[in-house]
């Protein structure tokens, strides 16, 4: 075999000869193109740009998704420091019944009486006290077996989809960058 | 520097670099008349690659069917030119196509069921053409296409490689194992 002859078609083989010879029965046969109808050829579309668009959206929208999802469940997110208003009713105070009869002074320095809260009445908010109350960090902030898991997984759902969104991107830099250079055919 | 200087630069394509690089400057001139509505560019698309087309339908559809085929290939090229994102890649988008639309018209044919032989009373007609064409589609497809490219189309190696978009090394050896699988299933010459 002329491996010559089979390549391009110089030299001599007279066994790929005769076979083309039989063949050319079936060679292609000059014909008009078909005919087109009315319609212009479509303009090509930016199907990169769409394409980056979409897993921008896409990733986008996880990403809201999953920090929403942690910021609820992260503990203490919704009021770590929770405030309380508590009303603590004030000791009735009852004056002393034999103050007013009492001419000999005392041996003994009196009792100082308790100070009367401004309210006139027996329980006052006076007492009105902000407490502060701390929420154990450390007992809520323990997962779950399950719990541990799903947020793995998010984190990971999360990675892959950024780094998806990398290739895109380059892939879509790197078509721009074809289209700009004079050879894109690699052939 | 020109597109054929680059081209002989960065790839070592031998003698076939230049006509590659012009050619596929052609085509892209072409694609854009064509996309600016220059019908008399897509006449010239299809007189460029018609025989290739041509070819890869006749490596997998009866030869009555192909020269439908082939027009079908081009209507919907045309149809779906907005698809191709190289412009310098027009053979290879058209054989993928041909390649489609080659097996779309077995799945369109599978409902009606042609009359046997037997039945019709009358014998094939297997002349010496028809058999070697029967031995190279029963090659696996790679060496079917190539050696139908060489031998019914007559296209060097060069220009098989040029169109498809393969390598010409890739052609090459497909040409050489081909033709040797071929020389076994006809019984012809020696392995040498």
């Amino acid at each position: 075999m002329n491996d010559e002859y089979l390549w391009q078609i110089t030299g001599q083989d007279p066994e790929i000869a005769k076979l083309e010879e039989t063949l050319a029965v079936f060679r292609y046969r000059e014909s008009s193109p078909p005919a087109l109808r009315g319609e212009e050829a479509k303009q090509p579309v930016q199907r990169g740009f769409s394409l980056a668009f979409g897993f921008a959206f896409a990733s986008v929208a996880i990403i809201v998704m999953i920090t929403a999802v942690l910021w609820f469940r992260m503990p203490g997110a919704s009021g770590a420091d929770e405030v309380t208003f508590v009303y603590v009713p004030a000791e009735e105070v009852q004056p002393p019944a034999n103050l007013e009869h009492e001419i000999a002074p005392p041996s003994q320095p009196m009792p100082r009486p308790p100070v009367r809260p401004r309210s006139a009445k027996n329980y006052t908010v006076a007492a009105l006290k902000v407490r502060r109350k701390k929420i154990d960090r450390s007992s809520t902030a323990a997962l779950t077996k399950e719990e541990r898991y799903a947020y793995q997984q998010l984190m990971l759902a999360l990675s892959i989809s950024s780094s998806k969104l990398k290739i895109v991107q380059n892939a879509i830099n790197g078509v721009e960058d074809a289209d700009n250079s004079p050879l894109q055919n690699n052939r | 520097m020109s597109d054929i200087e680059i081209a002989r630069k960065m790839f070592i394509f031998g003698p076939a670099a230049p006509a590659a690089a012009e050619s596929a400057g052609a085509e892209a001139r072409l694609v854009g008349r064509i996309r600016s509505g220059d019908r008399e560019a897509f006449g010239e698309i299809y007189r460029m690659f018609a025989p290739l087309v041509h070819g890869i339908v006749l490596a997998r559809v009866p030869h009555d069917d192909v020269q439908d085929v082939v027009q079908d290939v081009f209507l919907a090229a045309y149809n779906n030119l907005h698809t191709l994102r190289d412009e310098n890649a027009v053979g290879s988008w058209l054989v993928a196509i041909a390649r489609n639309r080659a097996a779309e018209f077995y799945r369109r044919a599978r409902p009606t069921e042609e009359l046997t032989d037997e039945l019709t009373g009358k014998q094939p007609p297997r002349d010496e053409a028809t058999e070697i064409l029967a031995a190279i589609r029963s090659l696996p497809e790679t060496y079917r296409e190539t050696l139908i490219l060489r031998l019914v189309e007559g296209m060097t190696g060069n220009e098989i490689a040029e169109r498809t978009g393969l390598k010409p090394e890739s052609v090459r050896v497909n040409l050489h194992r081909g033709m040797e699988l071929l020389r076994q299933k006809l019984g012809i010459g020696g392995r040498k």
